[in-house]
């Protein structure tokens, strides 16, 4: 916990702890924070992942569901990796959360040796879905054109942000059975910066997020080639958009972009199901609903803390499989 | 015609009196974030977002708006008064700004910087106003291909740009190149010269790093002069702190074209306002200067704060118009936008012309009431020159501190501002100009990124610079000026 | 012939200029033939070229005038590692109260009456302003373990 506060808070928290103590005593007592509550962001202010936690925050306040306020903290130093390496290693008796995606855990187990089993997994709250963008100057016609002039020798190329989109990327590579060199990745600091280039026509294709991408396909200056499911989108412009095993003779590869939230790996198991019962009623409001689901096209996908952390750490092993980290 | 019609409408909207308010508020507000070394443009807006929430959208974009504006102005102000540029353009600030102000006339320089930021902003958005959309897709147009020449247009200028020496101009430049690559490599995104260290993996932090070099390595050299009684022979009084007829005649020429050419840089995708400043500052080094650049100039001072703005408004046009965020500020920015439910993109000058024109409107009323503001103010700020050395230095040295950690959160930021102020000093006592370095951070990435990608995009072959018209052109411009400041040379010598 | 600071700057850019190229084209790679330039490719050229410009200024700075530094200039490079050390341990801001009154007193002999109203006010302004309305988070020490 890092606030700066005088003499005369450090007795207050003193207090607080002796309270927590006393607290202990009793084994059947539930958790409840007792102190403001860190929540640490490894990305800057205004980005997905800030609003993300953000919309979280406010919900639990408009509902009044937890008395204690909420710190939002963005650490972005060293890519985020400082932010989360100091979280999983944080003394914490229950007030300190971290907002944690499939985005910052691939480069994490890339980078770093910090892994999943570090942290204590809280809930996941929502998946997010990824299409392939094709530019107006993109001269195929389908993407199976794109693949198979991949395949005589012409480069094609295909942009997207760090993280998930890679991910995805890689898997596209292993079901198509075409070389780096062919289907040639680019990869941008964000999708905004993706897009730009692909409404400039310098990149073929491009990865991006339903939400980030709507305005574009409405003003027909991109159109959705590929939607990374195994179903079709049920409803709303991206209805119309085909899945990979429609459009080309290559099997359905869906991603599987999360978003969720973990705490430091200390923190008391009271602790976790508290807050893990938090983001499910969170996830059961309305306002989730309207204020984060429809407004970015996310899907509702919500996993209590031990099938989050099965779920959290399946993904991180068979990541690291596909990167030939795997110990 | 149109277009005017919509903007003299969007005039409408915004003029309300509480829409006024909210645009002073946000001004006064912005110009005193703005003026904390470390805060800056970016994370000033990030902060005083939630302070927007009260109001209902409109106001609350008008006061965005401002905020976002006034912002740019209260960064030339710690440039020039205590040398500590908060942010990435106010580097340039600080070349001709501080020399400004040591002559005695603080508050000169300090309205020179905001009259030029204000004809900047207004050419910005004038030019934003008439072309609108179409401005952003003429930027679009600018790849990696086109970016990367137009960049090593950008840093081949650094070197000459300043200092005596050409060759410690390019040691300077170099290492900030070199520094500037330390971290993730943005093209693989695999960590590159980190030493394994966590902290490096994403880079040194640029705002602390900048307050260092130039801000901390100078309060080191200050206790030179910490006993030596100078003569206070500075004009501080509201009436002496006015510009001149003569001051406004050499400022306004090279504000205007600065204020074109940043605009342009401002609609670049990824190119930013710190680029703006420079290119203004650079173009002004071809033109003529009544005192040469870099000893306190106003044309020099004039020529980046007004490309500075510029940009700043040029940003807007791909913001709005394709929701591209040209900066981490226009991000922020997009991020407040969506807040009231509106997705700036390619639909929204069409689909709701009412608020696209209004913000712009706003944007006009915010620059001239933030410079309205900054007139109120500047008789005060240039009153922190009194207070004696010995107690600027205590000062500084907290103001140093605090900004560097404000700006990355962390200790880190503090011990790379203690560093690099470290380094700055040693450059400043060996003759090593320290303005290079930091312009090459900002550009060497941007330069780097687009460099590479050009190649996977030419499968390796640089012929691609070549081949691609605006491209061949800024590589024409390039071997032009190479032949022609050479020729110089020669000729000087003979 | 005095080996100063003109002769040492440049000669630490060589090495460091040195590691990068053999970081840039052993380690993390030069060229790969399909891709074009790789990783290292960009920071070793200017690795060569800051090799070459630090020679050039090594052997120019032999005939340049020498530096003297004035003692009291490190006083302020102290108090600043100082400050450092000392926020890990006790936090940020105290840190700087506790500078801001020993520099004033100990190194500019002012009053302790002055010293304790200037630190103080700073101190608070600081506080205030960065701490309370910019709501940054400041560190506080071995401290925070026990909150």
């Amino acid at each position: 916990m890092k606030k700066f506060k005088t003499l005369m808070a450090l007795s207050i928290g003193a207090t607080l702890l002796v309270g927590c103590g006393g607290a202990e005593e009793n084994p059947n007592a539930p958790f409840l924070p007792s102190d403001d509550i860190d929540w640490i962001v490894t990305s800057s202010p205004g980005g997905g992942s800030d609003i993300y936690t953000r919309v979280i925050t406010d919900i639990i306040k408009q509902k009044g569901l937890v008395e204690e306020n909420f710190l939002i903290n963005n650490q972005t130093d060293g890519g985020g990796e400082v932010g989360r390496l100091r979280v999983s290693q944080e003394k914490d008796d229950g007030h300190m959360l971290l907002t944690f995606n499939s985005g910052d855990l691939t480069p994490m187990v890339q980078n770093t040796s910090n892994r999943v089993e570090n942290f204590k997994p809280i809930a996941i709250m929502a998946v997010d879905s990824q299409i392939l963008l094709e530019g107006v100057n993109t001269e195929y016609e389908t993407f199976q054109d794109a693949l198979d002039a991949a395949a005589n020798g012409t480069s094609i190329i295909i942009g997207g942000s760090k993280g998930d989109d890679i991910a995805l990327y890689e898997e596209l590579l292993e079901v198509s059975g075409l070389e780096k060199s062919q289907l040639t990745y680019m990869m941008f600091d964000a999708t905004s910066e993706a897009l730009t280039s692909l409404l400039g026509g310098h990149i073929d294709y491009c990865i991006s997020k339903p939400a980030a991408s709507m305005q574009y396909i409405e003003s027909g200056d991109a159109e959705a080639a590929v939607a990374f499911k195994t179903q079709r989108f049920s409803s709303g412009i991206l209805a119309d958009v085909p899945i990979l095993s429609e459009v080309t003779d290559l099997e359905d590869i869906e991603s599987s972009v999360w978003r969720g939230i973990v705490a430091p790996g200390n923190m008391p198991d009271k602790a976790v199901a508290y807050w893990s019962d938090i983001m499910r009623q969170v996830s059961e409001s309305e306002e989730w609903k309207t204020q984060y689901l429809d407004k970015n096209v996310l899907e509702s996908f919500y996993l209590p803390a031990d099938e989050a952390k099965a779920y959290m750490t399946e993904y991180q092993n068979d990541y690291l499989e596909q990167i030939g980290k795997a110990e | 015609m149109e277009n005017i019609q919509w903007l003299l409408q969007g005039f409408q909207v915004a003029l309300t009196f509480e829409n006024i308010g909210a645009a002073t508020l946000g001004a006064i507000l912005g110009i005193l974030v703005g003026a904390m070394p470390g805060i800056g443009s970016l994370a000033g807006v990030a902060l005083l977002l939630p302070l927007t929430y009260k109001f209902d959208p409109t106001t609350a974009i008008i006061m965005l708006g401002a905020l976002y504006y006034a912002n740019m102005f209260g960064g030339a102000y710690s440039a020039i008064l205590i040398n500590i540029p908060g942010d990435g353009p106010a580097v340039m600030t600080t070349l001709d700004g501080y020399p400004l102000a040591q002559k005695g006339r603080p508050g000169t320089a300090l309205l020179v910087a905001n009259t030029a930021s204000f004809i900047g902003g207004l050419i910005g958005m004038i030019i934003l106003t008439f072309t609108g959309p179409a401005l952003a897709r003429l930027g679009l147009n600018f790849g990696p291909v086109e970016m990367a020449a137009l960049m090593i247009l950008a840093m081949t200028s650094i070197g000459w740009l300043m200092g005596d020496s050409v060759i410690k101009g390019l040691v300077s430049t170099a290492l900030g190149i070199i520094i500037a690559c330390i971290g993730m490599d943005s093209v693989t995104g695999i960590p590159r010269y980190s030493f394994g260290n966590i902290y490096l993996l994403g880079g040194i932090p640029f705002t602390p790093l900048v307050i260092g070099m130039v801000g901390f390595s100078k309060v080191i050299g200050m206790m030179k002069d910490r006993n030596k009684t100078t003569e206070l022979n500075m004009k501080l009084s509201f009436k002496e702190s006015l510009l001149t007829r003569s001051d406004f005649k050499r400022l306004l020429p090279p504000a205007i074209r600065s204020g074109v050419l940043g605009t342009f840089i401002g609609v670049l995708p990824g190119a930013g306002a710190t680029t703006g400043a420079f290119a203004g500052y650079a173009m002004q080094k071809k033109f003529k200067s009544k005192e040469p650049l870099g000893t306190g100039a106003i044309e020099g001072l004039a020529s980046c704060e007004s490309g500075n703005n510029a940009a700043a408004a040029g940003a807007f046009a791909p913001l709005l118009a394709l929701g591209i965020p040209g900066s981490g500020t226009g991000a922020v920015l997009l991020g407040g936008l969506m807040m009231w439910g509106l997705t700036p993109g390619p639909l929204l000058f069409t689909e709701q012309p009412e608020f696209t024109w209004g913000l712009i409107a706003s944007l006009f009323l915010a620059n001239g009431l933030t410079l309205l503001v900054a007139i109120c103010i500047i008789p005060f700020l240039v009153k922190i020159l009194v207070i004696p050395t010995r107690l600027m230095i205590p000062i500084i040295t907290t103001i140093c501190i605090v900004g560097s950690y404000s700006a990355t959160n962390s200790l880190y930021g503090v011990i790379i501002m203690f560093i690099a102020g470290c380094i700055g000093y040693i450059m400043n006592e060996c003759d090593y100009p320290s303005a290079p370095l930091i312009l090459a951070i900002v550009l060497s990435k941007i330069f780097e990124t687009n460099l590479r990608r050009a190649f996977i995009i030419s499968g390796g072959s640089p012929l691609i610079f070549f081949t691609e018209p605006i491209s061949l052109f800024f590589m024409c411009v390039l071997i032009l000026l190479i032949v022609l400041t050479t020729r110089k040379k020669l000729m000087n010598k003979n | 012939m005095k080996i100063t600071i003109k002769q040492i700057f440049p000669s630490i850019l060589i090495l460091i200029s040195l590691f990068f190229i053999y970081e840039g084209i052993v380690k993390i790679g030069f060229w790969d033939g399909d891709n074009g330039p790789m990783g290292g490719f960009y920071p070793t050229i200017i690795a060569i070229i800051l090799l070459i410009g630090s020679v050039i200024s090594l052997m120019q700075s032999l005939k340049e005038s020498e530096v003297k530094f004035f003692r009291d200039d490190f006083k302020v490079i102290f108090a600043g590692a100082a400050i450092i050390a000392c926020s890990m341990l006790i936090g940020l801001i105290p840190s700087i109260a506790i500078y801001l009154v020993i520099w004033m007193r100990i190194i500019e002999k002012i009053s302790w009456k002055s010293t304790l109203i200037f630190a103080g006010i700073t101190t608070v302004i600081v506080y205030l302003v960065f701490g309370v309305w910019l709501a940054i988070q400041f560190p506080m020490g071995l401290f925070e373990n026990f909150l």
